[in-house]
């Protein structure tokens, strides 16, 4: 067993190297005894909001995304890569409230309801040429806010939703400032 | 436990010459940190906490409860980040990736990844059956080996075994939520699509591996790390001499350092204000300087790794000298490995009452009173900071100060024993469930059971004429094990004791209800398995925890006997704990 007077520079460093090695490996794993049960967010989180029907937004990840600009950046692009379709901001000379929205094999219209006026039918129309079957609608408004809203089957290549005309998704689709994803 | 006799002096006051490494000046106290700011600490410990933060993401990774990554997974994930030894598993990683890729048929390599619960070899195998048979039996540019998948490029070919993918997996958790996912699949994406080479994915495989350098470079306590380092130095070197090494650090030295530093503050990142933090601090100094020897080797010039002008080494041979004095967390971590997970053998008060044993290895019997001392002041000061830390009354603060230790010695031995004493009935039950089932593995837990058994008796039983014609011969291995576990509860081909050995099996696996433990359970051929890897592992762990209680029976202590011991010593901790508590009341 080697005395530390007996060990040159280079043994000394390379001491110095795996006791840091071994602190830092303790570091990692050491129980946090002041830790919450409460999970952190991360990118499987995201990942399970973006492709997994059943997950919601909860207020752990409602939470972190409004407080961690990387988890927008990496929701918007795990957004955007698994979509089937993205549209992106309205142009930016549409000043007043977004009725409709086009794109490649989609157009979103909404359409206040004759029968109840505080109702608003938000309707999804499918390009004859698409034949991808959309299942979720997900917004990304201004202030952080993400929406998720399943998607009946298409009638006649039409998705149509009922909506009350002053909800979140609603509002979200009229405001110019957000974007829309169809997955 | 036995009584012990006294050896070595009792525990000396606090040094008067030894100030923690800071310098004096004639007004007092002045800190010398290595001409680093408050400032600059700050913001170490600050990228240090989001490089653990990060790392918790990982552990936590999961859903309803069950993580994703198992802990032998997340350990060996820590010591790749903490040795920096990154490079061949991130090239593995961009070929995984490029596999994902073609197995998810266009649903993107993030499926692969995160489309299973938990990241095990046998479900990322599973996925990729699956993959392929999507993808009508053959996908262009991989091959699905027995052991896992090849990628085949224009100029070679890469696999990726099955066994490898949590790890990989779980790299690419830590990636995800250390370096971000922008960056990452920035680089990542261009391991996709046609006409990539195996050249392409190395390069790609350097250009994550330079991102994840500089995020470890900025966020590794590496600073913090040397400065503990040296102030441990500092302290053997006037305690002792510089001709200290390993065999110099004792429990006397381990608490007269605790009680100098844990009253020094926390302005040089460095926090010693815990016995437990003081104590662990002293088993890795004692584990690096018992390694000593090899250093040799390590400081070889032609071992330089990255940054050869930075004094680096090579952290394959750093990783290696690591993974080797982490070898004794092994047995515990085996057992929340498949097969043995499926079966509860240690419920977490159990592991947590041994779990301080195996993370100190050899030094458990180097510094025994030291971890006794951390065990159970370590708990009682615990309770101290939950307590100021939820701004409890000045009465329960000086309560617990005055009490300061939940449990004394004594009850902590006989936790240890009667975590033994369970050990030794889940073997029990272990070999009852192998054995109704014929699994040749209860055949050596009768030996390791009952080494001293007299199985003479058994050569009659295990002799038989093979050839009809009279010649009595030994049967084969295989059959010898098939036709002793036929016999093995009948006292009259066995002997009473095999017999009754078995009897206290059959009771003893009746006696457990945990999951695993059930005769239906039990028949399953994967729990099988479970029990077969897990009593192996069981008698392991089993019989540290034997040698550390027998070997506590023996230890020269200051004062007359545990009990003595532990008197002395709750009347210093509680001094030391008024010292540094008593303010806050």
């Amino acid at each position: 067993m080697a005395n530390w007077k007996s060990l040159n520079r280079g043994q000394k460093d390379a001491a110095g190297q795996v006791f840091d090695a071994l602190s830092t490996l303790d570091a990692l794993t050491a129980t946090d005894e002041t830790a919450t049960d409460a999970k952190g967010v991360g990118f499987s989180d995201l990942y399970s909001f973006a492709t997994d029907p059943v997950s919601v937004m909860d207020d752990a990840l409602r939470g972190a995304l409004n407080d961690n600009e990387r988890l927008r950046r990496d929701m918007d692009q795990i957004l955007e890569k698994t979509a089937l379709y993205h549209f992106p901001l309205v142009a930016a000379a549409s000043s007043g409230a977004v009725e409709e929205r086009d794109g490649e094999g989609f157009k979103i219209k909404l359409r206040q309801s004759r029968a109840e006026s505080s109702q608003t039918y938000v309707m999804i129309e499918l390009d004859e040429t698409n034949t991808s079957q959309p299942s979720t609608l997900f917004v990304r408004g201004s202030e952080h806010f993400y929406g998720k809203y399943p998607l009946p089957e298409a009638q006649g290549g039409v998705i149509q939703l009922l909506v009350e005309s002053s909800s979140d998704l609603v509002k979200a689709l009229r405001d110019v400032h957000t974007e829309v994803f169809i997955r | 436990m036995s009584i012990a006799t006294v050896k070595y002096a009792p525990v000396q006051p606090a040094m008067s010459f030894y100030n923690g490494g800071r310098g004096v000046t004639g007004s007092g106290r002045v800190f010398r940190m290595s001409g680093v700011s408050a400032e600059q600490i700050i913001i170490e410990v600050g990228k240090s906490s989001e490089l653990v933060a990060a790392f918790r993401m990982v552990e936590e990774a999961g859903s309803e409860g069950e993580p994703k990554f198992s802990p032998q997974v997340c350990r060996d994930l820590a010591k790749a980040i903490a040795c920096r030894n990154y490079s061949k598993a991130v090239l593995e990683l961009c070929h995984l990736v490029r596999i994902a890729d073609a197995l998810g048929g266009g649903a993107g390599y993030e499926m692969f990844f995160w489309g299973l619960d938990a990241a095990r070899s046998s479900g990322f195998r599973a996925q990729a059956i699956e993959g392929v048979r999507l993808m009508g039996g053959r996908i262009a540019g991989l091959n699905l080996t027995e052991s896992g998948v090849e990628a085949v490029y224009p100029d070679g070919a890469f696999n990726v075994t099955f066994g490898r993918m949590p790890f990989l997996s779980a790299l690419m958790e830590f990636l995800l939520s250390s370096v971000g996912y922008g960056e990452i699949d920035g680089v990542l994406r261009d391991c996709l699509g046609p006409g990539v080479s195996a050249k392409d994915i190395s390069d790609q495989a350097n250009g994550l591996s330079r991102l994840i350098y500089d995020y470890l470079k900025d966020h590794l306590p590496t600073a913090q790390n040397q400065r503990k380092f040296r102030r441990l130095i500092e302290f053997m070197e006037q305690k002792v001499g510089e001709d200290f090494g390993a065999g110099s650090i004792d429990d006397d030295v381990v608490f007269e350092f605790w009680r100098n530093e844990s009253t020094m503050g926390t302005a040089d990142g460095v926090d010693f204000k815990t016995f437990p933090a003081a104590f662990k601090t002293f088993v890795r100094f004692r584990q690096t300087l018992d390694a000593a020897g090899d250093y040799q080797a390590l400081s070889n010039p032609h071992a330089i790794g990255l940054d050869r002008e930075a004094g680096e080494i090579d952290p394959d041979a750093v990783y290696g000298m690591i993974d080797t004095i982490d070898e004794y967390q092994n047995p515990l971590l085996a057992l929340d490995e498949p097969p043995a997970d499926a079966i509860k053998f240690l419920n977490r008060r159990e592991t947590g009452a041994i779990n301080l044993l195996f993370e100190c290895g050899d030094a458990a019997f180097a510094l025994p009173l030291s971890l006794m001392r951390c065990e159970v002041f370590g708990k009682g000061q615990g309770q101290i900071t939950q307590a100021l830390r939820r701004k409890a009354g000045a009465a329960e603060l000086g309560k617990l100060i005055a009490d300061c230790a939940p449990e004394s010695y004594t009850d902590k031995a006989r936790e240890l024993e009667g975590v033994a004493a369970h050990i030794d009935k889940a073997l029990l039950a272990s070999l009852h469930a192998l054995a109704r089932n014929r699994n040749s593995a209860a055949v050596n837990l009768v030996v390791t059971l009952r080494p001293q058994a007299d199985f003479t008796r058994l050569r009659d039983v295990l002799a038989v004429d093979e050839s009809g014609e009279g010649n009595v011969v030994m049967l084969r291995a295989a059959s010898v094990a098939e036709r002793f576990l036929e016999v093995v509860e009948d006292a009259d081909q066995v002997g009473t004791e095999i017999a009754g050995l078995m009897n206290d099996a059959r009771k003893a696996f009746r006696g457990i209800s945990r999951q695993g433990f059930s005769d239906s359970e039990a028949d399953n051929a994967d729990i099988q398995d479970g029990f077969a890897d897990g009593a192996a592992t069981l008698i392991d762990i089993g019989a540290q925890i034997t040698a550390f209680v027998e070997f506590l029976g023996r230890v020269s202590l200051p004062h007359p006997d545990w009990e003595g011991q532990f008197a002395a010593d709750k009347s210093d901790f509680s001094q030391q704990f008024e010292m540094l508590y008593g303010g806050s009341r």
